[in-house]
């Protein structure tokens, strides 16, 4: 006799509900989702317990009939997708008809609905994957779905289940996605009779995400749809450190997921502006065409695919890059411009009468085009300044002679606290820089222009290399042998997927070979064990951290102002490379709270 | 038992002062910071560690008593230097403390008992080789320069390879350094018999244990050497220095002399060249230290740039009849070479400006050092 056997549906489907099911978070995830794909405007899920004894999701979308009803109580029963041709491109969230006959089969289900065009609804009941009732009733258009007894069949699965607090909280999390994801809904979970998330239709995104991170007020705004895979979300300043609540959210065509690949992007977008150890918070969205991406891999649809991950990261990196660069502008602009009442009549733009001729044409030296002539005549007299023996004769300190204060813009340099800290006032607010770290970051960027601007040599080993590349790594160095070179690594092919380095960058002296070849590998998106470390980065932040004037060196008015006058102009000066933010600001309401003031 | 002894006030201060480099090390192990003091009826047998090298002296006396402790190796060191008079006391008193008096000054130092010390490697007795200490200088000096800084790869490079060869004219002793991008070699012919010395496959002297060597070597005339497993052992009549030698592989060094064409060869001044370059390295950026070689027959042309201050150019007649060849190097890898050297003339060979640069000189025999190229 034949020992297997088609297992019958009711078991089937507790199967499917172990993968999809998992814990009452994911039958919240399951129902949002289908309320989504039926157009829903006001999505409600109430949770009672810690989601075993109740959940219920009400909208109003498109609705069901009575027959539809039924039918999506069978496993594989679906309106989402018609064919093979459209897995290929799925623009719904859900399309396996799995999630309700799985729910189904572990909860009791019942579902109410009706179709806007149609007088009455219906409803079905059904227990543990047997339909008790089917009958017509009145109805709000929409559907309604309960979901009471969760696991109540199971109770190997319940035992898994953490205590009410903590499924409260995965479920809270799967709301937040959703309301992310889809800011053009309004959403409202109520937990037992609190309200717990209350995201309103006019709320849009930034809103939605300041009630969630409720310590960020500004957030850097990524967005870039220049190709078709657009680019967008709301990252928190990297400063911040941030609880639980401060997570990074990724979505893929508004589904929440979990991706080492955009994680590893944001990261390496945002990387000389994050601290070791630091996380970023915030949410980023990618949307591209339903073909380039396969969302059928995992059961609960966490993962995707990308058809082109290479791609992907590469705009990923791009976009965040481009966020924190107009983060930096928008914050030179509130530090710098002269939009606050100032006492001292402000040049226009940065324009300031420099006091030191050279710092003029500096604003050219930067990443895109590399060192111009007057650019490093710029970072020479910057040097020449931090090490003059001389200080003690230069112009005495701005707050011994306040009849003339320095300013740049419209910063009033009001001195320096420990040799270390500039203040300065910036309208009606305190602003303090940090000297070193804001020097650091100036002359990193240098250094990091001029070793990007091609000018790199190369020194060749006495012992060559051979490295052994994964195939994709292999294509990777095929694909950016010119890049390579020019970034002062002489690499050739030795049959296969083994390589030589014969090589490095004269400048990487110190670093061992290999581990440098990986290092810049992956930022070409290869998928290493390196991933995360930025050797040359920190090569040259440890190069331009030595050079950097230090904590203790005592500054001029005349040097604290040209150092102002370099952040003004500099692309990006808000943290030090290692991640440290450079400026800090104190509004004078936040002194007056201090005095007990009113 | 407590000791009580005395001794010659330089003699402790010479020995303490070969010491210092050795206790000084910071670490976890406090014991490290100290010295050994074995008094014994001839005087005190003295002993340092930083578990990679350690040294044993003696130190002659009049001893009362015999007995040992640890002390702070550099406090005992200041407290004799800084000392007037000519003999040390050194007293035992009870819990550790020792009492050291000289001239009119008294010192109390706390020590910790010897227990506590790590244990002086055992070695064979047996299987010792005499040597002219001048012959292990030399090769140290040649090659020192060159070794590899604290990173590693896959080669270990941080030490300096130790080869003996018997060649039909006599014994030869090498060592061969690299830190990767350039490879030196030193090689003297010694009067001994080779045969007797016990050398692994690869013998890896750590750059510490050079250091340490180097310094032995100049306090001493002859000495004797023995290689053991994994250490190596020097001494003389009064001292014992054990290296602990490296594990690991070292390049094939001889592949690329091999692979290096001889018949393009340059003969460049060795004094004028050097002060040449030193010159141009003041226009060099400050981590490649780039120069470019412009070749011609009979002359060649030095020139650095720096992005924000400027460039040089020196130009030195040479002996050349080849081809015009335009080259790229580090700087500071010729200037290193060529101090060590002593020609008056050394021989470069250069093949292309992608391939190993090769130096020697007629009065520096068995020195060779190799440089590799920079590209842009």
């Amino acid at each position: 006799m034949s020992k297997i056997r088609i297992l019958p549906e009711q078991l089937a489907n507790q199967i499917a509900a172990g993968e999809v099911v998992e814990r009452p978070a994911s039958v919240v995830k399951e129902l949002i989702e289908n309320s989504l794909d039926a157009g829903a405007r006001h999505i409600t899920i109430e949770v009672s317990g810690s989601g075993t004894s109740l959940i219920r999701v009400v909208d109003d979308g498109e609705g069901m009939d009575a027959d539809d009803l039924l039918l999506c109580l069978e496993r594989h029963g679906t309106s989402k997708i018609q064919g093979t041709s459209s897995l290929a491109a799925i623009n719904s969230l859900g399309f396996r008809g799995e999630a309700l006959p799985s729910i189904a089969s572990v909860a009791k289900l019942r579902i109410t609905s009706r179709l806007a065009d149609q007088p009455t609804g219906a409803t079905v009941n059904c227990e543990y994957g047997v339909i008790k009732t089917a009958h017509e009733c009145g109805a709000p258009v929409g559907t309604t779905m309960e979901v009471a007894a969760l696991f109540g069949n199971t109770p190997a699965r319940r035992k898994f289940l953490r205590s009410s607090r903590t499924e409260q909280a995965h479920i809270d999390e799967t709301v937040k996605l959703y309301a992310l994801a889809y800011p053009e809904v309004a959403f409202t979970l109520r937990v037992g009779d609190r309200v717990a998330v209350e995201m309103a239709h006019d709320m849009n995104r930034t809103e939605r995400l300041k009630r969630i991170i409720r310590q960020v007020d500004t957030f850097i705004a990524v967005d870039n749809n220049r190709s078709d895979i657009a680019v967008t979300g709301l990252l928190a300043p990297p400063e911040h450190t941030l609880g639980g609540a401060g997570k990074l959210r990724l979505f893929v065509n508004g589904r929440a997921v979990r991706d080492r690949l955009l994680t590893h992007a944001v990261y390496e977008g945002m990387a000389t502006f994050v601290q070791k150890n630091q996380s970023l918070a915030g949410m980023l969205e990618v949307t591209l065409p339903a073909d380039q991406v396969d969302v059928n891999v995992h059961p609960a649809k966490l993962e995707v695919r990308f058809r082109d991950s290479r791609t992907v990261h590469q705009r990923v990196v791009y976009a965040v890059k481009e966020a924190m660069l107009g983060h930096q502008q928008h914050l030179r602009a509130d530090l710098f411009s002269s939009h606050h009442s100032s006492p001292v009549p402000a040049d226009t733009g940065f324009g300031y009468p420099a006091q030191v001729p050279e710092y003029t044409g500096s604003t050219e030296m930067t990443a895109e085009t590399g060192p111009s002539y007057q650019g490093s005549r710029a970072g020479l007299a910057q040097r020449r300044f931090d090490h003059d023996p001389l200080t003690g004769q230069h112009p005495p300190l701005a707050h011994d002679t306040p009849a003339a204060p320095l300013t740049v813009a419209d910063l009033l340099i009001i001195g320096c606290f420990k040799d270390l800290y500039i203040m300065c006032r910036a309208g009606d607010s305190l602003i303090i820089i940090d000297q070193h770290a804001a020097q650091e970051r100036l002359i990193f960027e240098k250094l990091k222009a001029q070793f990007e601007a091609g000018r790199v040599v190369c020194q060749t080993l006495l012992f060559p290399i051979q490295i052994e590349l994964t195939p994709l790594q292999s294509q990777l160095v095929e694909a950016n042998m010119a890049t390579l070179a020019n970034l002062g690594f002489s690499v050739r092919e030795f049959g296969d997927t083994t390589w030589i380095l014969a090589g490095v960058p004269a400048l990487a002296k110190t670093i061992e070979p290999q581990s440098l070849f990986f290092d810049v590998l992956q930022r070409f998106g290869s998928d290493t064990e390196h991933h995360g470390t930025h050797l040359l980065d920190d090569m040259l932040a440890s190069m331009a951290c030595k050079a950097a004037i230090k904590k203790g060196d005592h500054l001029s008015g005349d040097e604290i102002s040209a150092l102002l006058h370099q952040m003004a102009k500099a692309d990006l000066f808000s943290h030090c490379p290692h991640g440290r933010p450079v400026v800090k600001r104190i509004e004078e309401s936040d002194i007056k709270k201090w005095f007990s003031r009113s | 038992m407590a000791f009580n002894c005395f001794v010659n006030k330089n003699e402790l201060s010479n020995k303490l002062g070969e010491l210092q480099n050795i206790t000084n090390k910071r670490g976890t192990l406090a014991a490290l910071n100290n010295v050994l003091l074995e008094v014994e009826d001839q005087g005190i047998v003295m002993t340092g560690t930083d578990l990679e090298v350690g040294l044993k002296l003696i130190v002659s006396g009049q001893v009362n008593e015999t007995g040992t402790i640890t002390i702070p190796s550099k406090k005992l060191f200041e407290i004799v230097r800084e000392s007037a008079g000519e003999s040390i006391h050194l007293e035992e008193k009870e819990n550790h403390w020792i009492t050291i008096t000289a001239g009119k000054s008294t010192y109390n130092v706390a020590g910790i008992p010897s227990e506590e010390y790590p244990r002086f490697p055992d070695y064979d007795e047996d299987g010792f080789i005499s040597f002219e200490s001048h012959i292990f200088l030399d090769l140290v000096d040649k090659v020192i320069f060159s070794i590899a800084g604290e990173h590693e790869n896959i080669y270990s490079l941080t030490s300096v390879l130790f080869e003996k060869e018997k060649k039909e004219n006599g014994s030869y002793l090498r060592m061969i350094s690299s830190d990767g991008h350039r490879l030196s070699i030193m090689e003297k012919d010694v009067a001994t018999d080779v045969d007797g010395l016990n050398l692994s496959e690869v013998t890896l002297i750590p750059k510490k244990g050079v250091q340490e060597l180097r310094k032995f070597c100049e306090n001493r005339d002859t000495i004797e050497l023995a290689f053991e497993d994994k250490q190596l052992v020097v001494r003389d009549g009064e001292a014992v220095m054990v290296i602990r030698l490296r594990q690991g592989q070292f390049p094939h060094y001889q592949s690329i002399l091999d692979s290096i064409a001889t018949d393009n060869k340059l003969s460049i001044p060795r004094i004028p060249f050097l002060e040449s370059l030193k010159r141009t390295d003041i226009f060099t950026e400050d981590v490649f230290h780039t120069i470019q070689l412009s070749i011609e027959a009979g002359s060649m042309v030095i020139t650095s740039q720096h992005a924000d201050i400027g460039s040089a150019k020196d130009e030195l007649s040479i002996e050349y009849e080849g081809e015009s060849m335009q080259l790229m190097f580090n700087c500071r890898y010729f200037i290193d070479a060529l101090q060590v050297m002593e020609s008056e003339v050394v021989k470069a060979y250069i093949d292309t400006q992608n391939s190993p640069c090769l130096l020697q000189g007629d009065d520096d025999p068995g020195f060779t050092s190799v440089i590799m190229p920079m590209q842009l």
